[in-house]
């Protein structure tokens, strides 16, 4: 089961006035974590490997040993292909149960590299061999592997996306694997966005092998799967997600998957028109209600119980004395900066270091008030003062889709080094993306 | 496919009757009701193959049926009907029948429409001269113009499906381009104005045109 409800920045709006504020919308398991964590959903996976010329060497061999790590986690119930592509792309092992774990590490064994970067043909392979056995009672999805840009077949980033969207939403979703420099970072973001996927990358090869086992920490404790909000707002009331979450055909939002331990989040700005605030102070409002449609750990359809936000009118006098909910201002504030960094990546790919510098500067005002956006900021100065496009822009954009999508553990402490180290890999807060933490 | 249709022979009539119980077994609602007009209009556009004919009736098999009912399929997943044609053009029935939705596993033939998509995109660009927007990124412009539509429509205050009352007129000229206006004045909305607003569209969009760089 899952509870969902509202936080709003204020438990009050004004009286005879128009009105816009901010809602915490938050979505957990209302299960016993520790029981079911042990039956995680079998695992329907293809791991796609970019084999061109410019993975030769170290980024190759990591590659390999991310993909045999994912053999040795993975059990007889769980399914695995491996597709590899560069010229071309070819299926290396067609989908089968992880029975015979050497096999598989023999064929990743005997990957080479060659060639160019035929990044959709590789990702097509491997979905098709995904949606050959994808079922509602098992996690279907597409971990690919790149570190440069689509340069043959299909390279349209759009479409490539959209074909990422259209197979998420019959079950199949894509997470990508950026590595090194050169990959087309808005590419593999894209695709992880629009296929519902994680998006990970490493500054060097050994900087892979932490997101893989992030991402399959995730996997094995996801609860809840095809999250979608719906939002009703009541008359003169209307509504913006800032977390950037997209919508399906029926005008759901589209939201992470549940993992145990962990809450899924929305910040709502509502704007209400001062006609439906012209009412006697402390009248009770209804603004809106919301429930979610999602797939439980069985695989059955289920919807939760729908939540209404109502709040109270109040005077100016009233309203200066309420409190701001400290954690609804955390997150707006993680938002805002995620906002600033992709207003910054936009500015370093074009070379607008100005831009760049000044939005640094408004960045660094909003650490003052956060200590993660505080330490993350410290980490991206270090590229910006060197102007270091290609580090920055990556750093930037991953950093973003985190502080804006991210799971959040449950009763979350203020962030330091060390109210991370003992989480899931899942849940924490790296001051880093492409880095691991030691 | 649809093995229990193999047999099927019909005239125009009984095409669209078939057509339509099979679309409501599939869910297949994009594009409008079939209807005998529509089946013409397929049938000049080449997307149903040949049809005999007996005497002056039209009479069609499983190929035309077949065929008449993956159109729909295809129009679902966000193809216009000229990519449709063709891309039946270039591909036999085994090959279309492969992008039949499978009940059992919608995704695998799912993917399968993907890649065809493209591998026929690049067939046919070798073929057609002249420059032409793929159909995924007639479907991706399309998804996010929708998108930009409801994020237009709630940021107006105006819920996508809940207790909407507020008083705005859609005009749909075509799926990608929708325009809104404010139903009170377009009580008063006059001939000249109609007139004045399109010249304005046109002036907008040949500007935007040009700035895009793409214009001849």
């Amino acid at each position: 089961m899952i509870d969902i409800k509202f936080t709003p920045e204020k438990n009050g709006i004004l009286v005879d006035e128009g009105n816009t504020f901010d809602v915490l919308f938050r979505a957990s398991s209302t299960e016993n974590d520790s029981t079911k964590k042990t039956q995680r959903l079998p695992l329907n996976l293809s791991i796609v490997i970019d084999r061109s010329s410019s993975m030769q060497g170290q980024p190759l061999d990591e590659a390999k040993k991310c993909a045999s790590m994912l053999v040795d986690r993975m059990g007889e119930k769980d399914r695995l292909s491996i597709v590899m592509y560069g010229a071309d792309a070819e299926v290396l092992v067609p989908s089968q149960p992880v029975t015979d774990k050497r096999k598989f590490k023999s064929q990743i064994d005997a990957i080479y590299a060659s060639g160019m970067t035929a990044l959709y043909d590789g990702w097509s392979l491997g979905a098709e061999e995904v949606a050959k056995n994808s079922h509602s009672n098992s996690i279907s999805r597409v971990l690919l592997l790149s570190d440069g840009q689509a340069n043959r077949g299909l390279v349209d980033e759009d479409v490539i996306s959209a074909h990422c969207q259209k197979m998420a939403e019959i079950g199949v979703s894509t997470s990508t694997y950026g590595l090194s420099e050169y990959f087309n970072e808005n590419l593999m973001v894209g695709m992880a966005s629009a296929g519902q996927g994680q998006a990970h990358y490493g500054q060097t090869a050994e900087d892979l092998l932490d997101p893989f086992q992030e991402e399959f920490d995730l996997l094995e404790a996801i609860l809840s799967r095809r999250m979608r909000l719906r939002i009703l707002p009541e008359k003169g009331v209307s509504f913006e997600i800032l977390n950037g979450y997209s919508q399906d055909g029926e005008g759901r939002f589209i939201l992470p998957d549940l993992a145990f331990g962990a809450d899924v989040w929305a910040l709502i700005q509502i704007k209400i028109n001062s006609k439906i605030c012209s009412q006697q102070p402390e009248t009770k409002l209804k603004i809106l209600s919301a429930y979610i449609d999602y797939l439980d750990h069985d695989g059955v359809d289920q919807r939760s119980e729908t939540a209404k936000l109502i709040i109270d009118l109040c005077t100016r006098e009233q309203f200066a004395c309420l409190e701001l909910d400290e954690t609804v201002k955390s997150r707006a504030t993680e938002v805002r900066a995620a906002t600033l960094q992709e207003v910054a990546q936009v500015a370093a790919r074009s070379e607008n270091w100005a831009k760049v510098d000044q939005t640094m500067l408004a960045l660094a005002e909003l650490g003052e008030e956060n200590e993660w956006i505080k330490a993350s900021v410290q980490r991206l100065k270090a590229y910006s003062t060197r102007r270091q496009r290609e580090s920055f822009s990556k750093e930037t954009l991953y950093k973003s889709r985190k502080m804006k999508q991210r799971s959040v553990a449950k009763n979350e402490e203020i962030f330091s080094s060390r109210s991370e180290s003992g989480r899931p890999s899942y849940l924490r807060r790296k001051m880093e993306q492409g880095k691991r933490e030691l | 496919m649809l093995e229990r249709y193999l047999d099927w022979q019909g005239n125009l009539e009984q095409l669209v009757a078939t057509a339509k119980e099979i679309c409501v077994d599939f869910d297949l609602r994009d594009g409008g009701e079939i209807s005998i007009r529509m089946v013409r209009d397929y049938i000049q556009r080449g997307i149903l193959g040949e049809v005999d004919k007996a005497g002056r009736e039209l009479e069609f098999t499983y190929e035309n049926l077949f065929r008449l009912v993956l159109a729909r399929v295809l129009l679902q997943d966000g193809w216009s009907l000229r990519k449709i044609a063709e891309h039946f053009d270039f591909s036999n029935l085994q090959e279309l029948e492969e992008l039949f939705p499978n009940n059992e596993n919608r995704a695998l033939s799912a993917i399968k429409r993907l890649r065809s998509s493209v591998k026929n995109s690049k067939k046919i660009n070798s073929l057609i001269s002249g420059q032409e927007i793929s159909i995924s990124k007639k479907l991706a412009r399309r998804t996010s113009i929708q998108q930009e539509m409801k994020q237009a429509l709630r940021k107006l205050g105006l819920p996508e499906d809940g207790p909407a009352t507020e008083e705005v007129t859609l005009l749909a000229i075509a799926p990608w381009f929708q325009v809104l206006m404010d139903k009170h004045r377009f009580k008063s909305l006059t001939p000249k104005d109609a007139e004045d607003l399109g010249q304005a569209v046109t002036a907008s969009l040949t500007q935007l045109i040009i700035k895009r760089g793409e214009q001849k």
